[in-house]
């Protein structure tokens, strides 16, 4: 990065002021539940569209999102699961569609259960499968969210692996399933003076099997980051990026940048975006609510492995977050919702101590010059 | 053929000379040391740092040796090795090729202006006494010594100077002492503004003095042998990193991660490149020479550099790593273009 210029990621972060940030992202989205909306969105962009039925399908799609939304609110985890997977499904084909320009075909889910009936019982060893590449939903969706990506189908996605790949459950993830690997590493960015980096804590990929080739499982990171570095005392390894090296990783809610550990798939190596991770999660847990009782109704009366515990925090944390990536994708911009005060500018900071040692430098080199140098 | 090109040449040569990995193992020794009997001790490599830091190629060591008892004297100054007779002899040769070099290079030179031959001398400040007699001198091929003293005799420098000795021009007449203690004066000037600025004086040479007066045509020439032995003291470096390394080190997009201030003044191009530690084995100390290869977009910035400056940052919290100020070399080997401009 060049010195005196802003990284990418403080260009694209958009900060809105919300006392309640679930109710101002779905302020923000339920703008498109209106007509005369979504047709001066498309003009802006110089979109045609004539076809009614598709606006109405777009505004349709988002009321019934935040209705579901709603109910899965107040439902317990016997239902949430469906109800919320219901909404996402209206959310994300309203969005998709806005981003796209133009309606999709879907006509199914894309993806079925698999359930492993040998296996520990454990909810996470359930397995998803997609299929149908060309009118699934999670294919469809994957085409507005997953950059134009065809998803590639056939092999299965566990319950584990869909988890493990949610930065936000991370903490409670690694405490539930000990002997699992997780797919995300948090990273801590670090600005000073003339100097950017990035640094992680050797912790964070002690469970990995691999901990010195785990960089080469993360897509692109040879072409956006220098080898990483271990520090003195291996406290941190340093990451830097490329000259030019675009910015990698996903971040959390909370503002927490992660790096995606890429899934091997087949002849694939697949990295998605966290709001499509969200709704195999979700397609996982309604489908099982729906369709297999049985199984989950003793799990949500009884589990005392802890993991009901972890699966409604991935039913809150989608809940929350998945709207927030929806708008994210849609205006292009990682949008934070922050409380801090509006229309003022603190600059009373002065960094005494920094500007002291500015002023000795040049002062250094004035007597320096002065004196006549150092000859060669 | 450039200077740049023929030097180019002469370094290729240099790594298919038989007495190369003899020289090469010796420096690497000084450096971390031997696993040779009688040579692995602090002592011994506290010499290999100060030849080394010298940033006077091979006569670094050799000045360290000589003066090695003088050195021990100074405050916190450790106790210095001593080069075996055979070591010594090794590097004795070795710099007796580049003063030979650079002789051959300034053949032109003595024949133009006489008294400036020694104004132009790299190592002028240094007082060495060679303490063994030569045995046998380092051969190279004769073709690209030919081709590097042709391309010297096309140094813009010498244009000037043969341009600017006017009858009226009486710097003949200065004593050779005086014009190399005055054109070691300019080079500490130069280097006393650092690499981002440079003495106002050098570029009203151009603006403000008239242009026939004797103040302007010996203004010309002093500059002019700035550049000159500025060249000179490129090719010692390139030659002296020949004998050590198989290549030149090169900052490009596997190791640089920030470009700070770019400049292009009056004397020429600086640039600010922040860069992962190099491995050891590329030199990197103040004199060393690197290549730039960045694809950027806005600006080339590629192209052979001289490093002025090298703050290294070891740190557990920020990692490890070195901010170089560094001179843009052009086809002269000179890193002061402006001072040569053309005619």
């Amino acid at each position: 990065m060049k010195k005196g210029e802003k990284d990418k990621v403080s260009e694209k972060l958009k900060e809105i002021f919300a006392e309640d940030p679930d109710s101002e992202q779905w302020q923000m989205i339920l703008h498109f539940g209106y007509l005369s909306n979504i047709e001066k969105f498309f003009k802006e962009r110089k979109i045609q569209v004539d076809d009614k039925g598709f606006l109405e399908t777009i505004s349709g799609s988002i009321m019934q999102a935040q209705e579901y939304f709603n109910a899965s609110k107040v439902a317990s985890l016997h239902t949430s699961p469906l109800l919320l997977y219901y909404g996402v499904s209206n959310l994300m084909l309203g969005i998709s569609s806005l981003m796209i320009g133009s309606s999709l075909t879907i006509e199914n889910h894309g993806m079925r259960l698999e359930l492993n009936k040998e296996g520990s019982g454990r909810i996470a060893d359930v397995e998803i499968r997609p299929f149908g590449s060309e009118t699934g939903a999670l294919s469809q969706f994957c085409k507005a969210f997953y950059k134009g990506t065809v998803f590639p189908c056939g092999d299965n996605w566990t319950i584990l692996e869909i988890l493990g790949s949610i930065p936000e459950l991370k903490p409670d993830f690694e405490n539930c399933y000990p002997d699992a690997q997780s797919y995300t590493i948090p990273v801590q960015i670090v600005r000073r003076d003339n100097d950017y980096l990035e640094r992680i804590n050797p912790i964070n990929i002690e469970r990995f099997e691999n901990r010195t080739g785990v960089f080469a499982e993360i897509e692109n990171f040879r072409n956006c980051y220098l080898l990483p570095e271990t520090s003195l005392e291996e406290k941190y390894i340093i990451l830097r990026r490329k000259i030019g090296g675009r910015e990698i990783g996903v971040y959390s809610v909370s503002g927490q940048k992660f790096l995606q550990i890429s899934h091997v798939k087949g002849n694939h190596c697949i990295t998605l975006p966290t709001i499509i991770y969200m709704y195999m999660g979700l397609f996982a847990f309604g489908h099982l609510s729906r369709y297999h009782p049985e199984r989950w109704s003793p799990f949500v009366r009884s589990d005392s492995t802890g993991e009901k515990q972890l699966i409604e925090k991935f039913i809150d944390t989608s809940r929350r977050y998945l709207p927030n990536l929806a708008l994210n994708h849609l205006h292009q911009k990682r949008i934070r919702f922050v409380n801090n005060t509006q229309g003022a500018l603190d600059l009373s900071n002065t960094m005494e101590e920094e500007l002291k040692e500015m002023i000795q430098q040049e002062l250094r080199v004035l007597l320096n010059k002065k004196r006549g140098g150092s000859g060669k | 053929m450039s200077i740049l090109q023929a030097a180019y040449r002469v370094c290729k040569s240099i790594r298919s000379l038989p007495v190369r990995e003899e020289v090469k193992g010796l420096i690497h020794n000084l450096s971390f040391g031997s696993l040779a009997e009688g040579t692995q001790s602090r002592s011994y490599r506290e010499l290999g740092f100060l030849g080394k830091n010298a940033s006077i190629q091979f006569l670094g060591y050799l000045v360290v040796n000589q003066k090695g008892d003088v050195l021990e004297d100074l405050p916190y100054q450790t106790k210095i090795g001593s080069l075996s007779p055979d070591e010594l002899s090794l590097l004795e040769r070795t710099h007796r090729f580049i003063l030979q070099i650079d002789k051959n290079c300034c053949d032109y030179l003595g024949a133009v202006l006489p008294n400036a031959v020694d104004a132009i001398d790299p190592y002028l400040q240094h007082d060495y006494k060679f303490q063994r007699v030569p045995d046998k001198g380092i051969s190279l091929n004769l073709e690209s010594i030919g081709n590097l003293c042709a391309a010297f005799e096309q140094h813009p420098s010498l244009r000037i100077i043969r341009e600017h000795l006017t009858p009226r021009n009486n710097i003949r007449q200065i004593p050779k002492e005086r014009l190399s203690c005055v054109v070691l004066t300019i080079v500490s000037r130069i280097d006393s503004y650092g690499l981002f600025d440079e003495p106002p004086d050098l570029q009203q040479l151009e603006i403000t003095v008239k242009k026939n007066s004797q103040r302007y045509h010996v203004g010309k020439i002093l500059t002019a042998l700035v550049a000159l032995k500025t060249s000179l003291s490129i090719l010692n470096q390139l030659l002296y990193q020949a004998f050590l390394y198989d290549k030149l080190a090169v900052l490009n997009q596997e190791n640089v991660f920030q470009i700070g201030k770019h400049s292009r003044s009056f004397l020429g191009e600086s640039i600010s490149v922040s860069s992962q530690l190099l491995n050891h084995e590329i030199f990197s100390n103040a004199g060393g020479m690197v290549l730039i290869k960045l694809p950027l977009n806005n600006h080339k910035i590629d192209g052979l550099y001289r490093i002025e400056r090298n703050d290294v940052s070891v740190s557990a919290d920020f990692g490890n790593s070195m901010k170089l100020g560094l001179r843009r070399i052009d086809n002269d080997l000179n890193c002061y273009p402006g001072l040569t401009p053309d005619g």
